[in-house]
């Protein structure tokens, strides 16, 4: 006989099934983003190859545009698939960001990272007026994780209104393509 | 019960097909999630946790064969991602977290309710146990899996699930007298 104790929790499940629809589309949209349609692969990959060619002739300079603050990873690092979610927090709670959902002057965000192989894995974020890497972490494997500094879990917050894109990168090279980048925008008001 | 994906939409899936994902994400998800709130506990986002089940089954599908072997892969999946969960959650809470991790998604008027006590109750005398006897209990007492079904999502042999599950409600029991939780407060409620 099921022991009745343990049907109480079958109510445990409906606040999350309410929200079943959002994590459907939440989950197609990412995986659309991650993996490009068969028909782009080829033309993506000539126009990777000519660029790669051009970079390659042209002279090189010791002063570009860098990151401030965090080292970009050297390239032979592993590049893993790469997936970022934001979380913000209010009133003392952490919640999922998701798309749409309004974001004000003085929230605070955090990073969690999932990653499908051995990787180090760069956040940085392009806001209104600065581009900034908020820090790396490294990935012995297919794992999840919250981005962290020194001090604890890294956090960002917003002090000025606009747009702040979010970039997570297995690459380090500063590009973000899927899948081995995920990018995340915000809109602050 | 969702039904098991065919080799065709497995097939398509593979190749990238954006309306198999859909098919897949809306038949699954809601199992994925179960899943991850039962065996998560209190312990783990378990939004998060399904989400990180389907990122990584966007890169690995192709490793599903036969289809009938489907749910028992993505059951083994969950699992792993679970664990790695609640490993996480449980190094947070001896080492500090800056901020709580995880939303209430029973946040509301009702969750004082005697009935969410008793939930609470039950599922941490679930989370007690050693993760074989939460994985039976929750396919069987919880899920409403026949011994069988949960055999074969397992991968147990039909007695070894019973004998399992027998003992698993035993120490459920002994694990729920000790929080004060007995068969007759659930009756009574």
């Amino acid at each position: 006989m099921p022991d009745p104790r343990l049907q109480t929790l079958r109510d445990e499940l409906a606040p999350h099934s309410a929200r079943v629809d959002a994590l459907v589309r939440d989950l197609d949209r990412q995986r659309r983003e991650r993996v490009p349609s068969r028909g782009w692969v080829l033309p993506t990959a000539l126009a990777v190859a000519a660029c790669a060619v051009v970079v390659g002739l042209l002279p090189r300079e010791q002063d570009g545009l860098g990151f401030r603050g965090v080292e970009p990873i050297p390239a032979e690092a592993g590049a893993a698939d790469v997936q970022l979610r934001l979380a913000v927090e209010r009133e003392g709670q952490v919640v999922s960001l998701e798309r749409g959902d309004e974001v004000v002057v003085g929230d605070r965000v955090f990073f969690r990272l999932s990653v499908d192989g051995p990787s180090t894995v760069t956040v940085w974020v392009d806001g209104p007026d600065l581009r900034e890497a908020l820090g790396s972490q490294d990935f012995a494997g297919a794992a999840s994780d919250d981005l962290r500094g020194a001090a604890g879990l890294q956090a960002w917050r917003f002090d000025i209104p606009g747009r702040y894109v979010f970039q997570a990168s297995s690459t380090g090279d500063g590009s973000c393509a899927p899948p081995t980048c995920s990018e995340r925008i915000v809109d602050v008001r | 019960m969702a039904t098991l994906p065919d080799a065709a939409l497995l097939a398509a899936a593979c190749e990238g097909d954006d309306v198999a994902w859909h098919r897949l994400h809306t038949t699954w998800a809601p199992v994925v999630l179960g899943w991850c709130v039962y065996l998560g506990g209190g312990r783990i986002d378990a939004d998060e946790a399904a989400r990180d089940v389907f990122f990584r089954l966007w890169r690995t599908i192709q490793r599903i064969d036969p289809p009938a072997a489907f749910k028992s892969y993505l059951y083994g999946m969950t699992r792993r991602v679970v664990s790695e969960h609640r490993r996480k959650a449980w190094v947070r809470k001896w080492t500090g977290s800056a901020v709580p991790d995880r939303p209430d998604p029973h946040a509301g008027p009702e969750r004082d309710t005697a009935a969410r006590r008793l939930a609470l109750q039950a599922q941490e005398a679930l989370d007690s146990l050693r993760a074989s006897d939460r994985e039976i209990l929750v396919a069987c007492d919880v899920l409403g899996h026949t011994t069988a079904e949960a055999a074969d999502l397992l991968d147990l042999s039909p007695n070894t699930a019973k004998s399992r599950l027998s003992r698993a409600r035993g120490r459920f029991d002994a694990a729920a007298r000790r929080r004060g939780l007995t068969a007759k407060d659930v009756v009574h409620a």
